[in-house]
This record gives C-alpha cells, structure tokens and sequence, in this order.
C-alpha cells in the first residue's frame, strides 16, 4: 500500500531515474487529499483549488530530488500549498483591483454557487464566517480546527512562532463566534 | 484568564469560548467530482513530463526580458508615460507666451487708423514721442552701412586717415 511506505524510501525512490515517476504517484497517493483540501478551504472553488493543486506537486516534482529533510516531507508540502494558495488569492487581487473584502465576498458568492459544497445552511454559514478573516488568520484556523495539527508543527509550515499562531486562532474563534452570533 | 490559557492548549474546549462554532458538525462540507482523487496523479505526473520538456527548451534571458517588458504591468506603466508627456507638451502649448508683434501683423492698416481716429484724444503724445524714437533709432542702425561702405564714402571724399586719427 501506498499509506504504508516512510518519506524517506519515497525519497530514495525518487531520486533514482528508474522508480521516480512510480515513486511521485505513491507520494502523491499518500498526501494529495491532504494537500487539496487544505487548498480547497483556502481558495474554496474546486476549479480554481485544482489548478493550485497541480501546481504544488508540479513544484514538488521539480524539487523533490534537493529536498534536504531538515523538516517532515509532510511539513514542507503543508508550506508549499499554503505559499501557492496565498499567491494565487494575491493575484486574483492585483487583477480584480480590489480591496481585500471584495475577494472575500467573491469567495463568498463563489461559496454559494459551489455544487460541490455539501454541507448543510449552518456549515455554509461558518464557511462565510471564515472567509471574513484575513488570509493568514484563515489559515491557521482551517490548520487548528479542522486538521488539528500541533502548534509546533504549524510553526514549522508557516515559519511563525507558536505565540504568534495561538493568538491568530484565538482572535479567529471569537470573530467568527461573533460573526455566527449576529448573521 | 483561565479561559484564555485554555484556549491556548492543543484540546481547548471551544464550548466555553465559542459555543456557537462548537456546536457546528467539524465534518468537511466540500465535495469533488466523481474519481477526481483517481485521476489526479497520472493527470499531474503528464504535467510535470510538460512542464520538464518545457524546461529543456527553455526561453533565452532576452525572450524572458522581453516577455517581462510585455508584461500587463509593463503595458500599463509604457500607456500612462505616453499619456504624461501627451499632458505635459498639450499645457506647455497652451501656456506659450503670446507674440504682440504676430497678432499686429494681423490687424489691417485700416482697421489701426480708424481705432486712431475714434480715440486721438485719449492718445498721449509724449508716448507717441518716444515710440518715434525709438523707430529712428531702430531705422538709423539698419541703415548704418557695411565697412566696405565706409572705405568708399571716405575714399570718395578724400577724407585723410590722420585727419580722422587727431579728431
């Protein structure tokens, strides 16, 4: 099974000419779920999440062989998906010329035509209570409350001290509390 | 203060804090397409075999600079340059000191001398005076003759060079 091979035989894999394009598609196998949805809550639209997708294991592939292992394979995809997500959102900005609110209420629209959300009226309203936070504090809240990861290890992804991160999540929970308690 | 130190621990209980967003199922509400996960790889490994052979054949540094230049960027920045110095030479035009002496040549001789007789009383004739003047002065260094002249108007009057010397 895909699941059950370490990072670090990938990597070996990898690194050899003969067992590379097998070893992306186990390595793919293993993290893609993880790396779409972590994109998909950040971009929401399915379409526009494939595309960042793609591109994230594009790089990965060109990447992958000087990968030097100072961190969790897991970790340094994390970091890529949330830098390419982060770009793609900034470009949609510069090209929409408008202010921050203005892409999350597109977000927001986008959310409501999605017919691949199913989540019931209240998980849309939460989904609209998320995306009025800005793009990092978004992040570490998706990362917290739906992933669960540890503090420490979001450290490493975002390379922001775990004080740092705490306080994001804290000041996230209470402005979509008050965001759910008034819409 | 308690509270906040719980909400900063790994298991918080959003109950306390939040108990809105506690309430909410954690269930992921996104979907995908049918077999979109089952595609997925062989879909990205074709792209990276792209995106490889797109490497390899890669733009020379001009192709690139060239590509930056043409940029939307670029475009936008090149039409708002145009447009500036557009602004700037079509105000300087309009600025230009107006020529008196143009718009005179313009104005018929007829037209001066009636302007002249409906107000001679309101002309001062000092100004007039000094305008003359001025015109003599102007007519007299126009007229002053070249040297070529003026060896044969003295040569002509026999005039002496040490005559000319002592005045």
């Amino acid at each position: 099974m895909a699941d059950e091979i370490s990072d670090s035989d990938l990597l070996e894999m990898f690194r050899l000419e003969s067992s590379r394009n097998h070893a992306f598609h186990m390595l793919m196998n293993k993290y893609q779920k993880r790396v779409y949805w972590q994109v998909r809550r950040i971009i929401i639209d399915h379409d526009d999440a494939n595309d960042v997708v793609q591109n994230v294991f594009i790089k990965v592939w060109k990447n992958l062989a000087n990968f030097k292992e100072a961190s969790s394979l897991y970790t340094w995809l994390y970091r890529i998906a949330t830098n390419e997500s982060l770009t793609f959102l900034k470009q949609k900005r510069a090209n929409m010329y408008v202010p921050f609110d203005s892409v999350s209420r597109s977000l927001s629209r986008k959310l409501e035509d999605d017919s691949y959300f199913s989540g019931d009226a209240i998980q849309k309203k939460l989904q609209k209570a998320i995306l009025t936070l800005p793009d990092k504090q978004r992040i570490v809240f998706n990362m917290k409350y739906y992933d669960n990861i540890k503090y420490e290890q979001m450290s490493q992804m975002l390379d922001t001290s775990v004080g740092a991160l705490k306080a994001s999540y804290h000041h996230a929970v209470k402005k979509i509390e008050a965001f759910l308690k008034n819409n | 203060m308690s509270n906040k130190q719980d909400i900063f621990t790994d298991d918080e209980p959003l109950e306390k804090e939040a108990p809105l967003l506690h309430s909410i199922s954690k269930e992921n509400p996104f979907s995908v397409p049918e077999n979109y996960f089952d595609s997925l790889p062989s879909e990205i490994i074709e792209k990276c075999r792209e995106a490889e052979n797109v490497l390899n054949t890669s733009p020379t540094k001009w192709q690139g600079i060239l590509t930056y230049l043409l940029s939307y960027k670029w475009r936008l920045l090149s039409v708002t340059g145009c447009l500036a110095v557009i602004c700037f030479f079509a105000i300087r035009l309009n600025n230009r000191p107006v020529s008196y002496e143009a718009m005179a040549q313009n104005i018929p001789d007829s037209l001066i001398v009636e302007h002249l007789d409906n107000n001679i009383a309101s002309i001062n004739e000092s100004t007039l005076e000094d305008m003359e003047a001025s015109e003599n002065l102007k007519s007299e260094s126009d007229s002053a003759g070249t040297d070529q002249d003026i060896i044969t108007y003295l040569v002509d009057n026999n005039v002496s060079v040490t005559e000319i010397s002592n005045e």
